[in-house]
């Protein structure tokens, strides 16, 4: 019912289009997170060759997600798909504290990348439910948060696999898109 | 679809009449025949009843495409089958033909002893295929460790191009992983492929109809970083070095989701495409027209999994498999299962089979 409400709201007020990359190390639950946003909408053909990609329709903003990792050798040639995004969602493994460091470097060289200069960030620290998780103050710290200039950014503690704080995530884009460029 | 079941149907019958007759006159019955025509009866329907069971075996060989080497003892028995013998029409022939088949040397007991094994060996098989398409890793466990396949990566890599059953999917995510042993898995799987004078969409082409390629972007980079290396060995003029190659290939694959995805809306155009892989051949440019060309070939012809094979040599049979509805075998073989009670009328005829070959070794010792 309330998806069939958006729809028939946006199809009156209008729509916006939104894209998003999804980014982060193996295994920060990426695919998981992708598979949560797509709210039980049935996909019945064999899907694509290729990479995940889901679209989204939230708070009037139809968000199209593709799930491009992050392979710091392969970036340079995601040219084509930087220009026109308007956020990444990093997400890291906050119980995976050996490769926060690893995490750290990834994020702020894909900070640097010239075409995402406009895009603004949303952070998920993932994966609250293990043992030992930092939580989203000590994430903020082990990534250096804190270096990020004149760019709009945002963390939330998410908990993919029972689907926890994604939706307070996509708020809270959903938002700033809309303040943002009108 | 409904051939199947009505020759089943059929065998069912003729193996009831051919048990009933084994078995004998019931006891209180009397019968017009005589002690030696009821024995030779009786012995008659027991050797169409193995050939029966030889036939059935023989056609689930070729189904699951058991290798009759790992049956050294057992396969000059099966050697002296017909090698296409499996097949419904064929195993009426061998129904028909049963009197005149010549006695073999070796005394039943040790055919109905082979049979038993070969139905664990077959009924394992199976048992590890389900496994693996429900729980990869823990399924090759499986399959190692009961000695169904060889624990090298060529080996694994090998039964998962090879093996009829397997999902595509499953077998996409196994390759995938970053553990060990599917990592090795995966670098046997590409380094089998041969991709020489193949050309590169081709060969990409060629590569993923066996399994579906995981939507995980690390995945993908890790299976397509192989692949792109491989390809440059077979093809060492085609570019500058493997990781143009490697970029190209990435970039193919993000084109296939661009232009086939239906959740992608505003397309890639070939503007974008050239763009998207300027520099990429060690600084340099690839040619314009290359590129063109690959897009238009992509972009007309999306690259797909092979839904219904998973080798070509697979085709025929699985062809074959559709006609006759494997499926309908495959359940026979399950309901075979040791923990399993068979049930109905059907559950009773295989029962009261398996104490047939039971009972049989003891009476000829």
């Amino acid at each position: 019912m309330g998806i069939v409400f958006t729809r028939l709201f946006s199809s009156v007020f209008g729509n916006k289009e939104a894209r998003i990359l999804v980014l982060g190390l193996d295994n920060a639950g990426k695919t998981t997170i992708l598979y949560r946003l797509q709210m039980g909408e049935v996909v019945s053909t064999i899907p694509t060759i290729g990479f995940n990609v889901e679209t989204v329709q939230y708070n009037n903003i139809k968000f199209q997600v593709w799930d491009l990792g992050g392979q710091t050798s392969i970036r340079p040639y995601w040219r084509c798909y930087f220009p026109n995004t308007q956020a990444v969602i990093y997400v890291v493994d906050s119980s995976d504290t050996d490769r926060i460091g690893v995490a750290k470097e990834e994020f702020h060289a894909i900070l640097e990348e010239e075409e995402l200069k406009g895009a603004m960030v949303l952070i998920f620290a993932n994966k609250q439910d293990l043992p030992g998780a930092l939580d989203d103050a000590a994430v903020t710290e082990a990534l250096e948060l804190h270096k990020i200039k004149s760019r709009q950014w945002a963390i939330f503690k998410t908990c993919a696999v029972k689907g926890e704080g994604l939706f307070e995530g996509l708020d809270w884009l959903s938002n700033t898109l809309k303040s943002g460029s009108g | 679809m409904w051939i199947l079941p009505t020759y089943l149907k059929d065998t069912c019958r003729i193996v009831n009449g051919l048990l009933k007759t084994a078995l004998g006159p019931p006891t209180g019955s009397s019968t017009t025949l005589s002690p030696a025509q009821d024995s030779t009866f009786r012995n008659d329907s027991v050797k169409c009843l193995v050939n029966i069971a030889k036939a059935m075996g023989n056609w689930m060989d070729q189904q699951l495409k058991v290798n009759e080497t790992v049956w050294p003892k057992g396969s000059q028995v099966y050697a002296s089958m017909d090698s296409n013998a499996g097949q419904i029409g064929e195993l009426e022939g061998t129904i028909s033909d049963c009197d005149s088949q010549p006695d073999t040397t070796n005394p039943e007991a040790y055919d109905a002893s082979m049979l038993q094994q070969r139905r664990a060996y077959k009924i394992e098989l199976q048992k590890g295929i389900s496994l693996f398409n429900r729980k990869p890793s823990k399924g090759i466990e499986f399959l190692i460790s009961s000695k169904k396949i060889g624990s090298s990566p060529e080996e694994v890599a090998s039964f998962l191009m090879k093996t009829a059953g397997l999902n595509g999917t499953v077998i996409g995510d196994y390759l995938g992983e970053r553990d060990e042993l599917p990592l090795k898995v995966m670098h046997a799987y590409v380094d089998s492929c041969n991709f020489e004078k193949k050309d590169f969409v081709e060969a990409i082409r060629f590569f993923l109809r066996g399994f579906r390629l995981p939507g995980e972007a690390q995945k993908i980079d890790r299976i397509m970083e192989k692949f792109a290396e491989h390809y440059w060995k077979c093809n060492p003029g085609s570019f500058t070095s493997a990781d143009t190659a490697y970029v190209l290939a990435y970039s193919v694959i993000m084109l296939n989701t661009d232009a086939h995805n239906n959740m992608v809306k505003d397309k890639m155009t070939k503007a974008d495409f050239i763009r998207n892989n300027r520099g990429i051949d060690d600084g340099k440019d690839l040619p314009e027209e290359y590129l063109g060309s690959l897009y238009d070939r992509v972009v007309k012809e999306e690259i797909k999994m092979n839904s219904d094979t998973l080798a070509p040599q697979n085709k025929q049979v699985n062809g074959l498999n559709k006609l006759l509805g494997l499926d309908g075998i495959l359940n026979l073989v399950s309901w075979m299962q040791p923990d399993e009670k068979p049930h109905g009328a059907n559950g009773r005829l295989i029962r009261d089979i398996q104490e047939q070959f039971q009972a049989k070794p003891e009476k000829s010792e």
